[in-house]
């Protein structure tokens, strides 16, 4: 390209076939939300069949195996940066959204751990799953997310009326279609578009 | 009217530059250069003019000991896309007409 002056016509042109090409990155491709879902439904199912068959005191401790996956995800988006050469207003909302709803998570655990009401947090953690799925989904225009995270406050609701085991078995159906679903999506439509 | 278009952006690579940064949060000297498939020196100076004229700004720094160039496009260069994207289309109409 050169430095040259323009037609009107060649002008919007020009303008209309820069903004596709920025817009048209297609930057997603679910990798996080396969890890985390599959994650995130093994140890669910893990704990329902713990607490269900009272193999151990405290099954909570289940989610100690998700050390590995957060390490895992440090080094995943370091390098991701390190090779990103632009950075969309899409990835920046999403990527704040998902910090909120990590220190939103902690704050839930905390805030209902310290309350006594210990059965609350299953169903307040699948509305905060919901939320940052649902927002990424709009922000993404990716409508599975959107369902799926409308799933998560909908089994939310739906875990008020189940016992404390089954919660996490709504827990790992939440997961199933709001991430890894999803996950597989994305990754099809990053294929694709990556392909073109 | 076709001389009321603003020169700083009535430039095909200097507006290329500014309809890729419209659509991004920023993007790196690489991106644009690949995009507008422009050549380094160039896309340097025109990059130059757009940043003295206030319409991006222009971050310079360090990635794993490489220099790393981080374009972005501020409120002014906002306002001067749109009015002159108002005033391409001004003229289209009138000519139209």
């Amino acid at each position: 390209m050169e430095d040259k002056t323009l037609s009107s016509a060649e002008s919007l042109q020009l303008i209309d076939s820069m903004i596709n090409r920025a817009r048209n990155r297609f930057s997603e491709n679910g990798h996080l939300y396969l890890v985390w879902g599959w994650t995130v439904f093994v140890i669910a199912l893990s704990q329902f069949f713990v607490i269900s068959f009272k193999l151990h005191q405290q099954p909570q401790l289940l989610w100690m195996l998700t050390f590995a996956p957060w390490l895992y995800m440090m080094v995943y988006l370091n390098r991701q940066k390190k090779a990103e050469t632009v950075r969309t207003y899409t990835e920046e909302i999403t990527s704040y959204v998902w910090l909120v709803f990590v220190v939103m998570m902690f704050l839930n655990g905390f805030i209902v751990g310290k309350s006594g009401f210990i059965q609350l947090i299953m169903p307040l953690a699948l509305v905060l799953y919901g939320m940052p799925t649902a927002i990424s989904g709009i922000v993404l225009r990716f409508r599975p997310l959107v369902l799926g995270g409308t799933a998560c406050g909908l089994l939310g609701v739906a875990s008020l009326y189940v016992s404390y085991a089954q919660q996490h078995l709504l827990l790992a159906a939440a997961v199933l279609v709001a991430w890894i679903v999803p996950g597989y999506l994305l990754r099809q439509r990053y294929n694709a578009s990556n392909k073109k | 009217m076709f001389k009321d278009l603003d020169p700083i952006l009535h430039s095909q690579l200097r507006l290329a530059v500014m309809s890729l940064l419209i659509s991004v949060r920023e993007a790196e000297f690489t991106f644009l250069k690949e995009k507008t498939n422009a050549t380094a020196g160039n896309l340097s100076v025109q990059i130059n003019k757009l940043k003295d004229a206030g319409y991006i700004e222009v971050k310079k720094q360090f990635k794993d000991n490489y220099p790393q160039t981080l374009c972005s496009i501020t409120e002014a260069g906002i306002t001067a896309f749109e009015k002159y994207v108002r005033d391409l289309q001004s003229y289209l109409q009138t000519g139209a007409a």
